[in-house]
Order: structure tokens, then C-alpha cells, then sequence
């Protein structure tokens, strides 16, 4: 096996049963993925920001491949408006809280991993309570306010993320692993505000609910879904230092590079 | 000469992808492709800037030949 680019987030968790090898039966045969990879999914623990857009791809594919434990995140609940896109849900679950909706079709979709659900909207006040004890955390969240406050409990927590975040026909994507140095690691990584050091001021942005092509959230969802399960397995090479720039239209995938800001820490909360 | 790789609505706004300069700080090189589509700054105002992949927002970072500079807009739509 090639050496990864990035060390596995997570040790491999015990021998698979036989239920589980004809379950994982096309992972296990994936040279990236294999037993090995496989037996690192069952002992993640993943939290989702988000479970409209970007969180059903994401959930989606994380419950599929064997997630141990997802925890859901969202006080949303489901309007007719969310159906162009969110296709965790349906039209029999309008009115239902969407981390309820969405859980009652990953424990179908795979009843092998264990959920927790919180209907709660992500605040500095609680992010550190909710985040901690996660391998990873994937942002899915739709508005500027909660991605900061992820990716700023991230950074205090030394939890690595996905992000990811769509507009119109657009999307971008990468993984941050920004954290406070240490004496012995004193490498920091690259965080969202290295790229974007604040949020947009209200009145920067047109008001109201921004319009997004429902096939890119399954674009968008399935990378950073990919971009998750690398980071915990080690397959491949993660989008670390780096942002994709989707966009379906053309179609094409650009790459930006991102290397730290020397200005960006003094933007970050210290809750 | 520079390269200024433009994104989302900024693309939008400079009718193009990518495009070269050869300003020598990054704020003639925004400045002059703003002088020619006045609906940048608009956007603009809004973008995050790279220089060769560290944000920049001094007009007077001096730009290398064959540097990179990207102008890439928040989205926060999920």
C-alpha cells in the first residue's frame, strides 16, 4: 500500500463480521479503500453541519460506507422549497424537523451506524459541547454566521474539517485543518480565514435566500463526502492548502492554492 | 507578466476566466482591469484576494513576474 499523503484520522476498528463483508463488499475490493480503510470508517465519528443540500449527499454517502457515528446537526425543518435539492427528504416529511427526517432514512440506509441527532442551531456557546470527541467535522451549513463558527471551533478543538458551500451553479470545496500550534507540532495548517478572513457584512450580500441547482449539491456533497472519507481512511490525496472551484456550467474543477495568512488569527473568537 | 485568474461572479464581471497583467502591485493590477469593467469594483469589494496563494489586501503588495493572483468570492449556500 503507498504511503498516504495524510496519516488516518482514525485507528481500524475491529475484524469485520461476515454481514459487513458482503455489506462493504465493493469497498473491500477498492484498493484504496480495502479492509484496512474500511475497518477505519467503522470507528469514525463524523459530525454534519447541515442536513438540507449538501448534508443529504454527504450523509448519504458517510452512512453507506460505514460511518460508525454520525452526529447530525441542524434546528431546520423541512419546507416544500428545500425539495429541489435535499434529497434526504420528501414530500411526506414537510413540517418535520430535518435532522429527524434525515435520520430515519440513514438507520434504513444502514442500520450498522449509530446516530446522534441535535436539533439546535451551532453557537460559539455550544459548539465546543457539540464538535468535541469527532474525528472530523463536515461544514453543510447554508449561511455565513454558523461556517465561522464551525471553522473556529474547529481550529480551538484541533479538528479537522471539510468545507464546502454552493452558490447558484457555483460551489467550492476543500479541508481545513487549521489548529493552534503546539511545541511540538508547531505547523498550524490552513483555516477558512485564511481564505476568507471574515464573514460579509450585512448589506455586502443581495438579502434573502440565494438560488442553488439542486444536481450540485450531489456534486459538491459526493467530493466532499470523498474528501471525508480520505481523511479518515488516508487514501488519496486530501484537498488540504487547496480550494476546488466547481462549477457545472463549463463543466470544470479549478484549483486554488491557499497557503497561511499571517494576518488571519486575529480575526478568530477565543470562546 | 502576472496572471490574474478570476472566479464566480468576478469572472462574471471581467467577461473572462483568466487574463494577464503586467502591473507591478497588485493594486494597479485590480485598478486597471476595474478601469476598463466598472462593475468589478462591486464585486471586488466583496472578494477574497491570493497572491500566489496568501491573501493579499495592500494595494501595494508588489506583484512577481509570473505571479498568480486569484479573486475568489464568499459563498455560503449549502
Amino acid at each position: 500500500m503507498p504511503k498516504p499523503f495524510t496519516p488516518p484520522l482514525v485507528d481500524p476498528g475491529p475484524e469485520l463480521t461476515a454481514d459487513q463483508r458482503q455489506r462493504y463488499a465493493r469497498h473491500l475490493l477498492t484498493p484504496a479503500v480495502g479492509e484496512d480503510g474500511q475497518r477505519r470508517l467503522l470507528g469514525a465519528r463524523i459530525a454534519v453541519l447541515g442536513t438540507g443540500g449538501l448534508g443529504s449527499p454527504v450523509l448519504t454517502y458517510l452512512a453507506a460506507a460505514g460511518v460508525g457515528h454520525l452526529t447530525l446537526i441542524d434546528d431546520d425543518v423541512i419546507e416544500l422549497s428545500n425539495l429541489n435539492r435535499q434529497v434526504l427528504h420528501d414530500t411526506s416529511s414537510l413540517g418535520m424537523a430535518k435532522v429527524d427526517s434525515a435520520a430515519r432514512r440513514l438507520s434504513a440506509l444502514n442500520p450498522d451506524v449509530d446516530l446522534t441527532v441535535h436539533r439546535v442551531r451551532l453557537t460559539d456557546r455550544n459548539a465546543d459541547d457539540l464538535l468535541t470527541g469527532h474525528h472530523l467535522v463536515v461544514d453543510c451549513a447554508d449561511n455565513f454566521p454558523t461556517r465561522y463558527v464551525i471553522a473556529d471551533a474547529c481550529e480551538r478543538l484541533g479538528v479537522p474539517h471539510v468545507w464546502a458551500a454552493l452558490l447558484h451553479t457555483q460551489g467550492q470545496l476543500s479541508v481545513f485543518t487549521r489548529r493552534r500550534p503546539t511545541a511540538d507540532d508547531p505547523e498550524t495548517g490552513i483555516g477558512l480565514r485564511d481564505v476568507f478572513p471574515t464573514p460579509p457584512q450585512p448589506g455586502d450580500l443581495p438579502p434573502g435566500p440565494v438560488g442553488i441547482f439542486g444536481p450540485l449539491c450531489g456534486q459538491v456533497g459526493s467530493m466532499a463526502a470523498t474528501e471525508a472519507i480520505k481523511m479518515i481512511t488516508g487514501m488519496g490525496r486530501p484537498l488540504i492548502g487547496r480550494v476546488a472551484f466547481v462549477d457545472v456550467l463549463t463543466p470544470s474543477v479549478r484549483e486554488v492554492v491557499v497557503r497561511p495568512d499571517p494576518h488571519a488569527a486575529s480575526g478568530r473568537t477565543s470562546a | 507578466m502576472a496572471t490574474i485568474r478570476w472566479f464566480g461572479a468576478a469572472a462574471e464581471a471581467a467577461g473572462c476566466d483568466v487574463e494577464p497583467t503586467a502591473a507591478v502591485t497588485l493594486g494597479e493590477a485590480l485598478d486597471t482591469a476595474m478601469a476598463t469593467r466598472p462593475a468589478l469594483a462591486a464585486v471586488l469589494a466583496r472578494c477574497s484576494v491570493l497572491l500566489d496563494g496568501v491573501r493579499a489586501a495592500d494595494p501595494a503588495t508588489a506583484v512577481g513576474t509570473g505571479a498568480t493572483i486569484d479573486v475568489l468570492p464568499p459563498f455560503a449556500g449549502g
